[in-house]
């Protein structure tokens, strides 16, 4: 079986095997022994060199020079703070279990980030983004990952959202172990050539990889009130609590794009960690929302909540 | 995310009139007609009395249950074949449901693919008159054209045609009084010319689709299709006059993202259902486009599943999907149906449907929660797995395939036994996406499929564990795999296909996991979810076809090797067999002619082109059974 087909492989839940962690050490030249004990971003930063970074400022100075409009750094802190909020109601959500009819606590998470999605789209920040960033192929995706281990707020931001040493390890692990699948998100750019068809409408009609991985995580998220209350015969609590790792996820990777994006703002931030950011945050989204379908939406009958005949 | 109405505005300059194609009508002894006014009443008493079939299902809910007693399990066998009508050129265009208008005689009105539609006389099967239309478009001779009936109200039938039209025909003559242009306009942009440039491609197999539209208070209501060329699916009501009323958007726009809804697909070819108690019509849903996910992230409401919509206005109640987000062509083509089920202490309206999926799913009308989803009806395998990108070779075998599940075939219910009869397809598959551009007018799909090889030897019987699977709690109750004899398959409805030598097969023909059996018939509760009883067909290729169920507790459903048969609806046993001697993939349908005493049977046979059937079992028959009552 073709990797990438069978998701239960290589996808941490918040916490890194020592089977996932020699994975991950191993696709970044990392040949790790039988003993892998400990798996925090320290950890992991150990053992992998920050490696080349070739390309990687040219790429940040290119996505900033391409924006269309100006970036709001009021706006973003603003948002960015109500999205960290979202991460504290997480822990609520777990309690609740399935919603009640009408309910919008899984659509309130996203408010915060819908806001900041509608700013970036409108100064061109994803258009700007497809026009600069590379494609996720193996390479990028290790030099990337080696600068993301390397940003050294990056555990502060994390532990800021909630994510503990082990959750933050494993956003990280997720982007390399899930790679393959991470590579099926072509960037737009990459589609079919424009001349094979009218009018270049390839380009027209596919968004660009981070606005599809951005918004994808907010649409994803936003239904599952209607999705869980739906389907409430099917749902168990494992899948709740499956789910609301990938939600943690996606809402951590959306804040690493939007928190770049808040210091492209303000001037703070180096052009190679612009990329870094959005490039991992993109990746995270991504994988994240792969896994939310596989984890609560997509419900096998081995998954889902006994039939008990009539109800 | 808000699922508010999403109807489209709709262009007052667009040529909704403008008819893109020439008919042909020819008329023989029409005199025999009677005139019979078919009102709206008679269409809402249509399921409950015996001497007129007057829309698709039987009734508004789609159940398929014929309400006359004549004809039980004891006497069945004295059915005789009273007339067949053949209708030689093209072959293997019948795949719908007759409708019949009582009378003296009772008239039958049927359609075939392309575009044709035949009045016949009920009783002796006369040919009365014809009407051909033919759309400039064109079809393709290869493949089936799929057309499933007519609707019928005063003098007039109405017929969905397949350049996404509807004819209004004088019943008496087959003449047109008029046409409504459904391709007139698209995402709210009136056509150029006729016909909106991106709603032109040649119709064909799996992309073309003509079910009867519902005709209720006033109005007509009907769907789209062409979910593989890269279109984004509507919904249209229109008056009885052919004006256009209300259009559902399928794709509604915030909820996809970037411009992905503009290709989504979502179209809404199959038969709706509508429930009078909450005047609510429940839309079946495609697959979206293009098949593989990553351009289109997120749910894709409404795709793949059933849509409810008020049926006066079209306003949004609900939304169903079977798969969110679908990779593998699993859109929600069976038609639903509506049966009443005890909530809470009430009597409520329940939507109940089988999916591609594998699963039947019952849903709450009034508010669209799932109430069941019932034991697998065919095999699972590696369901939801993805599939790989360019790799045919290496993907996993997944059941259900394309097909299903189950596909257009309609089910029957009977609710004195609460029992739901459904056929499904029980066939591996393996999928592999590629990227794909889009083209107007061109696949959109991206995706490679091959079927497994049919087995070498006969099927195991499972009987024994059958019986056990009727009275086991166990809800995950697998197949045991059986011996494996093959056979190459080939898909009525889809454009890929197999090769023998296909590298993708030559390791791995099939899977360990499958049965053998590429076809079923199923009883089970919708309520419960608890399948009763399951008749494995021993045939080389998917079943299609409805069935139509009796409460003196038959249920008559054929296959494609051409039997026509009686079961016990509530056990499943063979009553009762026929050998039509063509493949049968239409709707049976049964009336009582109250001049001649008499109680017939109908079924079509002769639905598919192509490999998939015994040429000996390619054909154009109606076969009309009678008992004298």
């Amino acid at each position: 079986m073709a990797y990438g087909t069978n998701p239960d492989e290589r996808y941490s839940y918040g916490e890194v095997s020592d089977e996932d962690r020699r994975e991950f050490l191993k696709a970044l030249g990392v040949i790790a022994g039988a003993g892998v004990a400990g798996a925090t971003l320290g950890d992991l930063r150990s053992e992998v060199s920050t490696g080349s970074t070739a390309g990687l400022a040219e790429m940040g100075e290119s996505l900033r020079s391409g924006l269309t409009g100006s970036l709001d750094q009021a706006l973003l802190t603003s948002e960015l703070s109500a999205l960290a909020s979202s991460f504290e109601q997480l822990p609520q959500l777990q309690a609740m279990g399935v919603p009640e009819q009408g309910q919008s606590a899984y659509r309130e998470l996203t408010t915060g980030a819908w806001a900041i999605n509608d700013h970036l789209a409108a100064v061109g920040f994803f258009s700007s983004a497809e026009e600069t960033l590379p494609a996720f192929t193996p390479e990028h995706i290790e030099t990337t990952t080696r600068q993301l281990l390397h940003i050294d707020s990056l555990p502060a931001t994390l532990g800021e959202l909630g994510f503990s040493g082990q959750e933050q390890a494993a956003l990280v692990a997720n982007i390399v172990n899930a790679r393959e699948q991470l590579s099926w998100w072509m960037p737009t750019l990459e589609y079919p050539p424009a001349e094979a068809v009218d009018d270049g409408v390839v380009h027209e009609y596919v968004a660009p990889l981070q606005q599809r991985a951005a918004e994808g995580s907010l649409l994803w998220i936003d239904g599952l009130d209607h999705f869980l209350w739906q389907r409430a015969v099917l749902v168990t609590p494992e899948m709740i609590d499956r789910g609301l790792w990938d939600i943690k996820s996606m809402l951590g990777g959306y804040y690493l794009l939007g928190s770049a994006a808040r210091d492209l703002a303000a001037g703070s931030i180096a052009d190679e960690h612009l990329t870094t950011l959005i490039t991992a945050g993109s990746a995270i989204m991504i994988i994240a929302q792969e896994f939310l379908l596989h984890d609560v939406v997509r419900i096998t009958d081995d998954k889902r909540a006994p039939m008990a005949g009539a109800r | 995310m808000t699922f508010e109405s999403h109807l489209e505005e709709l262009p007052e300059d667009a040529p909704w009139h403008e008819k893109p194609g020439e008919s042909d009508i020819e008329q023989h002894d029409t005199d025999q007609i009677p005139e019979v006014d078919v009102t709206e009443d008679d269409l809402l008493a249509s399921g409950s009395t015996t001497e007129n079939w007057l829309m698709y299902g039987n009734n508004y809910e789609n159940q398929r249950h014929y309400v006359g007693e004549e004809i039980t399990p004891d006497n069945v066998g004295q059915l005789e074949v009273e007339y067949q009508f053949e209708h030689l050129t093209p072959q293997n265009d019948f795949q719908g449901s007759p409708i019949i208008i009582q009378g003296d005689p009772p008239v039958m009105y049927i359609t075939f693919g392309p575009d044709h539609v035949h009045a016949l006389n009920a009783r002796t099967g006369e040919f009365l008159w014809s009407h051909v239309y033919e759309p400039y478009v064109g079809t393709s001779e290869e493949s089936p054209s799929a057309e499933r009936g007519v609707s019928v109200l005063g003098d007039r039938i109405y017929t969905s045609t397949l350049d996404l039209g509807v004819q209004a025909l004088d019943r008496y003559t087959g003449e047109e009084e008029w046409y409504f242009n459904g391709a007139a306009a698209y995402r709210g942009e009136p056509a150029e010319n006729v016909m909106h440039e991106e709603l032109q491609w040649e119709r064909a197999v799996g992309t073309t689709s003509s079910f009867p539209p519902i005709i209720y208070n006033g109005r007509l209501s009907k769907g789209s299709f062409g979910g593989e060329y890269g279109v984004s699916g509507f919904y249209d009501a229109i008056d009885l006059e052919g004006n256009i009323e209300w259009r559902v958007n399928m794709t509604p726009e915030h909820e996809w993202v970037g411009d992905s809804w503009r290709h989504g697909g979502a179209t809404a070819w199959p038969a709706g259902a509508l429930d009078p108690r909450t005047e609510q019509i429940v839309i079946p849903s495609a697959n979206p486009g293009p098949w593989y996910g990553t351009v289109r992230p997120g749910f894709n409401p409404y795709s793949a599943g059933k849509v409810g919509v008020d049926a006066n206005t079209g306003e949004y109640a609900w939304h169903f999907q079977d798969a969110p987000h679908d990779w593998w062509d699993y859109d929600s083509s069976n038609p639903p149906m509506v049966i009443q089920g005890e909530i809470d202490g009430e009597q409520t309206s329940m939507a109940v449907w089988a999916g591609k999926t594998g699963w039947i799913y019952t849903v709450n009308m009034e508010t669209g929660q799932l109430y069941q989803r019932s034991e697998e009806h065919v095999q699972h395998l590696n369901m939801w797995a993805l599939p790989p990108q360019d790799d045919l070779e290496s993907a996993p075998w997944v059941m259900p395939e394309l097909q299903g599940g189950t596909n257009p075939q309609a089910s029957a219910y009977d609710p004195h036994t609460q029992t739901y009869v459904v056929k499904g397809t029980n066939q591996p598959m393996k999928f592999s996406w590629y990227e794909v551009e889009y083209e107007a007018g061109e696949n959109y799909i991206g995706m490679d499929t091959i079927r497994a090889e049919p087995v070498a030897d006969e099927p195991e019987e499972e009987e024994e564990e059958e019986e056990e699977l009727g009275a086991d709690e166990d809800e995950n109750d697998d197949d045991e795999p059986g011996d494996e004899e093959e056979e190459e398959v080939e898909d009525d409805e889809d454009d890929d296909e197999d090769e023998e030598e296909d590298p993708a097969l030559m390791d791995d023909p099939r899977p360990d996991e499958w049965n053998g059996y590429h076809s079923v018939i199923v009883g089970l509760d919708p309520l419960t979810g608890r399948i009763k009883w399951r008749d494995w067909l021993d045939i080389e290729t998917s079943t299609a076809g409805g069935c139509v169920s009796t409460p003196t507790g038959l249920t008559f459903a054929g296959t494609p090797e051409g039997e026509f048969v009686a079961y016990a609806t509530e056990t499943g046993e063979r009553v009762w067999v026929d050998d039509i001697g063509v493949g049968v993939d239409g709707d049976p349908i049964i009336w009582h002619d109250p001049y001649e005493e008499k109680t017939y049977v109908a079924i079509t046979a002769g639905g598919r082109r192509g490999g998939a059937l015994d040429e000996n079992l390619a054909g154009n028959v109606v076969t009309v059974y009678s008992l004298s009552t």
